[in-house]
């Protein structure tokens, strides 16, 4: 478990990020991204398809590298890490839901939430109990057997949830976590969200629905690999 | 990771495509299979052989007619014109310290009795010869010493020739005559069946005196070899250069010239045979390598298949934390586990092949352990020389692409 940043010190900070792929044509994805996300913080990142929210949280997520610019996460200067110690961040420090959940279909609930700790060494009864309690955390107690296609999409999301807050990372990113769901669960998931951030973990969701964002304190807006906006939430779904 | 959570994770991707993965271990298994029959049939003959050769006892020399130095290719032995004869072998008798010497001539040709004509081998030799390979004769006797010198018109035969060329007679073979070429021979013995040895069987052999075979074949007064049991161990060296010096003389050698005779110990034959098999063995353990690396190439094949299957599956290990070398271990493990379990199939069914077809060829059973392991060893290897490929092709994915592949 990585300690707690001290309240002054940004969990996220990116400085003139700039990523540009490569082709016959390069595509000039993000424009100078400045952003800096305090611990605690529930963040909607919103924005047209194509405006570069999902390249942006793929750089945040250490599953891609910028083409410049610079990144601290909990003050740690990530920017020139290999991709080995980025493996270690994504471990550790960092935990992902997806829109289409991306669990290992052949697993149990239980095997799937024990995967990262499978890449973090953790013997095999350590990682049976922590698994059994995020799934417990996330209301499938009664689920540890249950294959993926056993499983409503609601479930599902539950399952990828436990699997992302197992190793007790202190960032959490959601990629419209609820674009599979129908509305009810949807609200559930990110009710889910708001009390995981409420234990003090914090959450970066990636929507590009206004409702969703409304369950977030603070909301930010890309165009065209710009960021546009960013203001606080008053009128939200208070948690 | 551990390494047992890696094997439960391959156990678990190859179960889930049973058929597929039998399919890719068979091409490892018929490899494995064949290198290990071949080496197997390879050394149980070979053992065989060695076996024989010892039953001649340690004390023993073989002279055998040609230029050791020309001799040593293909072909006809050159400078075979002094070629032993039945002389030579009465002149190497009077050497001190040799208990007897047994002069031997092979002839490949038919045995009529009545309708029946029978092919088998003719040897011409001496007595003693029932010492040298431990013949026994179950009906009548061998012949005497007396008739030998005599080229006494006398045979004794082996169980398979006398059964099959007295079938459907009346005659007792026992006292019967039987004709070889224009010559009738009288049997005076009937041999005990071998074990249906693939090689040096007694079974279709006929035994008759050394000099009674010039009657039957052109070159019967040639001798094939002679061997020269040593009293004594010790003596061989001395009674060697005795016999050599004495078959010198006897062709008329000069000092510059070489010998038209090899003589050889008991330990110059086994090294013979054991290089003959070894490149034999080591031939067709090459040949059956090589399906074995076809095996390999199935691995890499079904290997690259199941990476591209498994792409977004590389893409999440990748997202919660799981380094290069992780999955690279991961496919590795599931090829060299494919391998190694095809691999261990293929050793118990040719040990168990090799098993049969020894007990069926009357050959020593003699797989050696260090061939078991190098089969085992061979086929892990293969498993990871073409996982690695595939391996690395998979631990090279992008993330961010993994997770995005349908």
């Amino acid at each position: 478990m990585s300690p707690p940043a001290p309240p002054h010190e940004p969990l996220i900070r990116l400085a003139h990020i700039d990523k540009i792929y490569g082709g016959a044509v390069p595509y000039h994805a993000l424009h100078s991204i400045d952003l800096t996300i305090m611990p605690g913080e529930m963040v909607a990142l919103m924005g047209a398809s194509g405006s570069g929210k999902s390249t942006l949280m793929n750089l945040i997520g250490c599953l891609d590298r910028p083409t410049s610019g610079d990144y601290w996460l909990n003050g740690r200067h990530l920017t020139d890490h290999s991709d080995n110690q980025l493996a270690d961040v994504r471990n550790c420090d960092i935990g992902f839901v997806f829109q289409s959940f991306n669990l290992l279909p052949r697993y149990s609930a239980q095997k799937n939430v024990e995967l990262p700790l499978l890449y973090a060494d953790v013997g095999p009864r350590e990682r049976a109990e922590r698994a059994t309690a995020a799934l417990a955390r996330v209301g499938l107690a009664d689920k540890l057997a249950n294959r993926p296609n056993e499983m409503s999409g609601g479930q599902k999301q539950r399952v990828a949830i436990a699997r992302a807050v197992v190793n007790r990372p202190a960032l959490l990113l959601a990629d419209e976590p609820t674009g599979a769901l129908d509305t009810k669960t949807g609200v559930e998931i990110m009710r889910l969200f708001q009390a995981l951030n409420h234990e003090g973990m914090t959450v970066v969701v990636v929507t590009h629905e206004p409702d969703i964002a409304l369950f977030c304190r603070r909301m930010l807006r890309m165009q065209d690999g710009r960021m546009v906006e960013d203001r606080p939430i008053t009128d939200g779904h208070p948690s | 990771m551990r390494s047992e959570t890696y094997f439960s994770i391959a156990f678990e991707a190859l179960a889930l495509n049973k058929v597929r993965s039998a399919l890719t271990m068979l091409g490892i298994i018929i490899g494995v299979f064949s290198v290990i029959v071949m080496i197997g049939l390879g050394q149980g003959s070979q053992a065989y052989i060695t076996d024989q050769v010892k039953g001649l006892g340690a004390g023993v020399l073989i002279v055998t007619p040609g230029n050791p130095k020309t001799q040593s290719g293909f072909g006809p032995p050159i400078g075979q014109a002094q070629s032993l004869r039945i002389p030579d072998a009465l002149a190497l008798e009077t050497i001190p310290g040799v208990t007897f010497v047994s002069p031997q001539n092979f002839a490949q040709t038919i045995v009529e009795v009545g309708k029946n004509a029978i092919g088998g081998q003719i040897v011409g030799t001496s007595p003693n010869v029932q010492g040298v390979r431990g013949i026994k004769v179950t009906d009548g006797r061998f012949f005497s010493d007396q008739e030998w010198r005599t080229g006494a018109r006398v045979i004794v035969l082996g169980a398979r020739l006398s059964r099959e060329l007295f079938k459907n007679t009346l005659t007792q073979p026992l006292g019967a005559k039987v004709k070889i070429g224009e010559q009738r021979f009288r049997v005076i013995g009937l041999l005990a069946g071998s074990s249906g040895a693939a090689l040096g069987s007694t079974d279709d052999q006929g035994y008759i005196p050394t000099r009674a075979m010039q009657s039957i074949i052109d070159t019967g007064d040639r001798l094939v070899s002679i061997m020269i049991k040593v009293d004594n161990e010790a003596l061989l060296p001395v009674v060697e250069d005795q016999a050599k010096r004495i078959l010198r003389t006897r062709h008329g050698i000069r000092p510059d010239e070489d010998d038209d005779f090899k003589v050889q110990t008991q330990a110059d034959v086994l090294q013979t045979v054991s290089m003959v098999t070894n490149a034999f063995t080591v031939l067709l353990a090459g040949i059956a390598a090589i399906s074995l690396l076809v095996g390999g190439i199935g691995i890499m094949n079904i290997m690259l298949v199941s990476v591209t299957e498994r792409t977004r599956e590389i893409g999440i290990r990748k997202a919660v934390g799981a380094k290069t070398g992780a999955i690279l271990r991961q496919f590795l493990i599931e090829s060299a586990t494919l391998s190694l379990a095809g691999g261990t199939i293929g050793i118990l069914l040719g040990l168990g092949a090799t098993w049969a077809i020894t007990r069926f060829a009357a050959l020593p059973f003699v797989l050696s352990p260090a061939a078991l392991f190098g089969a085992f060893v061979f086929s892990a290897a293969v498993g990871v020389f073409f996982g690695a490929y595939p391996a690395a092709k998979a631990a090279r994915l992008d993330p961010v692409e993994a997770l995005r592949y349908e």
